[in-house]
């Protein structure tokens, strides 16, 4: 009922008015009346009513703060006032906002992706209980041999499941074709994720048998595109890669897994040369109150037993258990969380010229802000009025903001070099907007600080006297600060871009081996009518290379089966007669023989592959410069011999291979990534591949070829390609370079994302310190002019202006490298070949901050020499 | 005016609730009334009245409503309400127990 009221005297406010007026006018009559009764006449009764009343308006006003509805009104009133003031000012309003809407809109974007991919629990059911079981001693993946155990034995997992990699393949339904990329999986894969098919069912224990019936579940997604939702789906017999699947099942539209699979096959383990390797993924979910440590402990006996019956290898310590979640963000954890903090340090520059801009408008608002305090205006009632300001502006900025973020988010996203698990869960959601919102609030009390501070420290008497230029040296100090503060942040930034742009070039200045100038690669995932006999792939090889030879401008072209720098193959090998010269995972290639001759890699000792190398002839071997020091040092390896698939004396991989003669060595050349050391390893003619490893592995040729006068080259090797066969799918054609450049897409992504927020970082503070510098100059318009009546020299006002801004930028320089010196070893994990200290980094942009606060000073002081010495003498 | 006194500090509310106990009144009369009762002694000034007026008013304790005064111009009356009533009383006795309490004490240091 009393709110009621008191919302009805909101809008009777007028009324109110009026009635205390009315009141207060009754008194004073009655006063007159008594007063003229007492012997007064009217003109004097009148006034020393007025006189024995007091202060009307102050009485009316202390009236008005004891009536219900006060807060309310005034908060209204101060809202219209702030209002007003805003628009009175629109170049202040619109600077402010953009700044604001900037910082807003660059954390909002930024926190979107965090939150989306950091802080989101996983799109499945209970997904804290999941885990991705790995290998600590060796890579991430298990052996086949090791899932089995795992998954029969251990006691703590609910479900298990294993899957390998993804592969593009042919879907035929009827006359229909469509590219589609399958996962094979096992059984256990479903229930460890928590997903259940909504239409047919899993795989059957009889599909993953080695030879059992051929079954494919589709994604919803593939379902929809490919079979149109039909209902009849189930059942349907479909063309997979050549061979006859049934469509057995159809999984929930929600699912969505971290491989960018439409359908997924079983995973059979028959004993190949993969299962034998380190390649199968395994998830597991753990049974409901299992921890992970519990889970660990168990799985230390169950890995105890594993190594009791099939043995263990040297540097195997058991099984590591990795939440889920954990897993799949590790590799871009680091990465997110400094451009979060940038994008922090951002807003805070943002605020503080907002802030500023504040100070310097309330500095010049002083007088009538003195003038409001002596007619009784409460302190209070003046600061609730700036807060207001400063939470119209908060608003409006936090407004733009989102709007902003909106775009930037579409950016960003799409810019992101890693695989999420699914880029749609980063969205404006309402934690997204939540956070906007505290922020923006955040940062209106921030600025609105300022204006406080401002207000209270307010010496009414000399406002008043002295007017506003001389009272303001308080607010000049805090202004100062302000900006010192910002530089130092600036420079904290200019630093971290600094050092990862450093990374990013020490890693282009990475040796790659050959000369990838005017050098394209083609890729192509072979049809199973080429890729079903080694003769097969070589007959293709040939014809595709023959028809990219009589492209116009190319000079050579080669195949083999990994693409440089990007991707590796690797098996075991070992040194003929020697079990100690044994490399587990020694990087293999196929190659045509003018392959070395292409890429231009260098050929140190005997001779390259030639035509006369067949499937019927010597079985030959070329070596790495690496692995010839490593395995022979400076003795001669032609002529000795190495095993392919052998390892301490044991075959793997059901391969079983004569010994090859070493025929040539051959400079390194980088295997996969900049950032990798060069690893050792051997080549051997595409004629003398070995048939199980081709029809499981290398179903891919990638084609090199040298070419100068690029226009339409690239069409034109795509074209050669389908001139051999019009169905062969070429999956991408591109100049080496750009191979390079996107295998270091990541560190890119930072340092470009970073420099960006540095540079935003730096103009704002060049702004302040424009700002602050400007304001300075006009204080002393004064004192300028009388220097230069009594005979300063331009240069000398030059020099006394800039050296204010310059003395001001060297305290934030000191700052900003002390806070550099403690904040740059959070990104030593995404640094290459340059130190989180290093002095030459730390100076080169301690430099650059200085001059373009140089040129940010210079501006006000070129400004300041024009001062006409009467002009500025008559001023004030 | 030597021989008014101040008031101490949360009377002036005490005296208004006392004022308005037998019949509703214009601030103006509240005023006299309290002059006049104590014969000139305590002096309201306008400056606490009105303030205190619109404070009881919001506490609840009075209403106010607009009225004819004496010679048929408006003015705005206040009324003691039902929670007036029991805060008067409150007061009241508060006030005695206080003033019993001083009392008791100003003897003592006599004595």
């Amino acid at each position: 009922m009393r709110s009621l009221r008191k919302f009805g005297a909101l809008f009777h406010k007028e009324r109110a008015e009026q009635e205390l007026d009315d009141e207060m006018r009754f008194h004073l009559e009655k006063q007159i009346e008594q007063n003229v009764a007492a012997g007064m006449s009217a003109e004097e009764a009148r006034y020393a009513a007025l006189r024995q009343f007091g202060p009307v308006e102050a009485i009316k006003e202390e009236c008005r703060q004891n009536r219900a509805a006060y807060f309310a009104e005034t908060l209204l009133a101060d809202l219209r006032f702030g209002v007003r003031q805003l628009r009175r000012n629109p170049g202040f309003t619109a600077v402010a906002v953009i700044t604001l809407a900037l910082g807003i809109g660059a954390n909002t974007a930024m926190f979107s992706v965090i939150y989306g991919v950091l802080l989101r629990p996983l799109p499945y059911p209970q997904p804290n209980r999941l885990v991705r079981l790995t290998w600590p001693g060796g890579n991430e993946d298990l052996t086949a041999e090791q899932f089995k155990f795992y998954h029969d034995h251990s006691p703590v997992f609910e479900s298990t499941g294993a899957y390998r990699g993804l592969s593009t393949v042919k879907l035929e339904i009827g006359k229909s074709v469509h590219w589609i990329r399958t996962l094979p999986v096992t059984r256990g894969f479903f229930p460890a994720l928590g997903v259940n098919p909504v239409m047919g069912r899993n795989f059957t224990p009889d599909e993953e048998r080695s030879g059992g019936p051929e079954a494919v579940v589709l994604t919803h997604e593939l379902w929809k595109s490919a079979f149109g939702s039909a209902p009849n789906a189930l059942g349907r017999q479909v063309q997979l890669a050549d061979q006859s699947f049934t469509v057995v099942g159809v999984l929930p539209a929600w699912f969505k897994f971290v491989d960018p699979a439409d359908a997924f096959v079983p995973l059979r383990f028959t004993g190949s040369s993969a299962d034998s390797g380190s390649n199968t993924s395994a998830i597991a979910r753990l049974k409901p109150g299992v921890t992970l440590s519990k889970a660990h402990a168990a799985m230390a006996i169950v890995f105890k037993e594993f190594a009791g019956i099939y043995g263990s290898h040297p540097g195997e310590v058991g099984v590591a258990l990795i939440p889920y979640q954990t897993f799949l963000t590790g590799g871009y954890r680091p990465s997110l969380l400094m451009l979060f903090g940038a994008v922090g340090f951002l807003l805070v520059i943002a605020c503080a010229n907002v802030a500023s801009l504040l100070l310097a408008r309330s500095a010049s608002r002083q007088k009538e802000i003195s003038v409001r305090l002596a007619l009784g205006a409460s302190r209070l009632r003046l600061l609730r009025q700036f807060f207001m300001e400063s939470i119209l502006l908060a608003v409006a900025g936090g407004g733009a903001g989102i709007v902003a973020a909106f775009w930037m988010l579409n950016g960003l996203v799409s810019s992101i070099p890693w695989d999420l698990l699914a880029t749609d869960r980063i969205e404006l959601s309402i934690p997204v907007l939540v956070f906007a919102l505290l922020i923006s609030l955040a940062s209106s009390v921030a600025f609105g600080l300022a204006s406080f501070f401002q207000t209270s420290r307010l010496d009414l008497n000399s406002a008043l006297k002295e007017g506003w230029s001389r009272a303001g040296g308080g607010h000049t100090r805090m202004r100062k600060a302000i900006v010192g503060a910002q530089l130092a942040l600036s420079l904290m930034m200019l630093i971290g871009a600094a050092l990862l742009i450093e990374s990013l070039h020490n890693l282009y200045e990475q040796p790659t081996g050959f000369d990838s100038r005017s050098l394209y690669a083609v890729v192509t995932p072979l049809e199973r009518s080429h890729a079903a006999s080694v003769t097969g792939v070589w007959n293709f090889d040939q014809a595709v290379m023959q028809h990219m030879r009589a492209v116009p401008g190319v000079k050579s072209a080669a195949v083999i089966n990994e693409m440089p720098v990007a991707s590796q193959f690797n098996i075991p090998v070992q040194r003929a007669g020697h079990l100690e010269d044994s490399i587990g995972a020694m990087q293999f290639r196929t190659a045509s023989p003018d392959l070395f001759a292409t890429m231009h890699v260098p050929l140190l000792r005997g001779r390259t592959f030639t035509e006369a190398d067949t499937a019927a002839s010597q079985p030959v071997i070329i070596i790495s410069e690496s692995l010839a020091r490593e395995w022979w040092g400076s003795q001669n390896p032609i002529g000795d011999q190495v095993i392919l698939g052998m390892y301490q004396g044991q075959s793997f991989a059901g391969l079983t291979e004569p010994p090859r003669t070493v025929v040539g060595v051959v400079g390194d050349v980088r295997a996969m990534g900049l950032d990798v050391p060069m690893q050792p390893t051997v080549y051997i003619p595409v004629t003398q591949a070995p048939g199980n490893l081709m029809s499981q592995w290398m179903r891919t040729a990638v084609f090199l070829v040298r070419a100068v006068g690029t226009a339409g080259v690239a069409a034109a090797l795509r074209r050669a390609v389908a001139d051999v066969d019009s169905t062969q799918r070429v999956t991408m054609t591109q100049p080496m370079t750009e191979v390079i450049a996107g295998t270091v897409s990541r560190p890119r992504f930072n340092s470009i994302l970073l420099g960006l927020f540095a540079s935003l970082a730096l103009f704002l503070s060049a702004l302040g310190l424009y700002g602050v510098i400007s304001y300075w100059v006009t204080q002393r318009t004064h004192e300028i002019g009388i220097r230069m009546a009594l005979g300063a020299q331009k240069s000398d006002i030059l020099r006394m202006v800039i050296g204010q801004g310059i003395k001001l930028t060297l305290i934030g320089v000191t700052i900003g490298i002390v806070g550099a010196f403690g904040l740059t070893r959070f990104l030593s994990s995404l640094l290459y070949g340059v130190k989180p200290t290093d002095p030459l980094t730390f100076m080169a942009a301690s430099l650059a901050l200085l001059l373009v606060a140089l040129f940010a000073c210079f501006i006000p002081a070129r400004r300041a020499t024009n001062v006409d010495p009467m002009v500025a003498l008559r001023w004030e | 005016m030597e021989r008014s006194v101040d008031l101490l500090q949360g009377t002036l509310d005490l005296l208004i609730l006392k004022t308005l106990d037998p019949e509703p009144m214009h601030g103006w009369g509240i005023a006299q009334r309290i002059q006049q009762v104590s014969k000139d002694v305590l002096q309201v000034q306008q400056g606490s009245l009105y303030p205190a007026l619109y404070r009881l008013e919001r506490q609840g304790w009075i209403s106010s409503e607009w009225g004819a005064s004496e010679n048929n111009r408006r003015a705005k009356y206040y009324r003691l309400t039902k929670s007036g009533r029991k805060q008067l009383e409150r007061e009241t006795t508060h006030w005695q127990r206080f003033s019993t309490a001083v009392a008791d004490i100003l003897q003592a240091a006599s004595s």
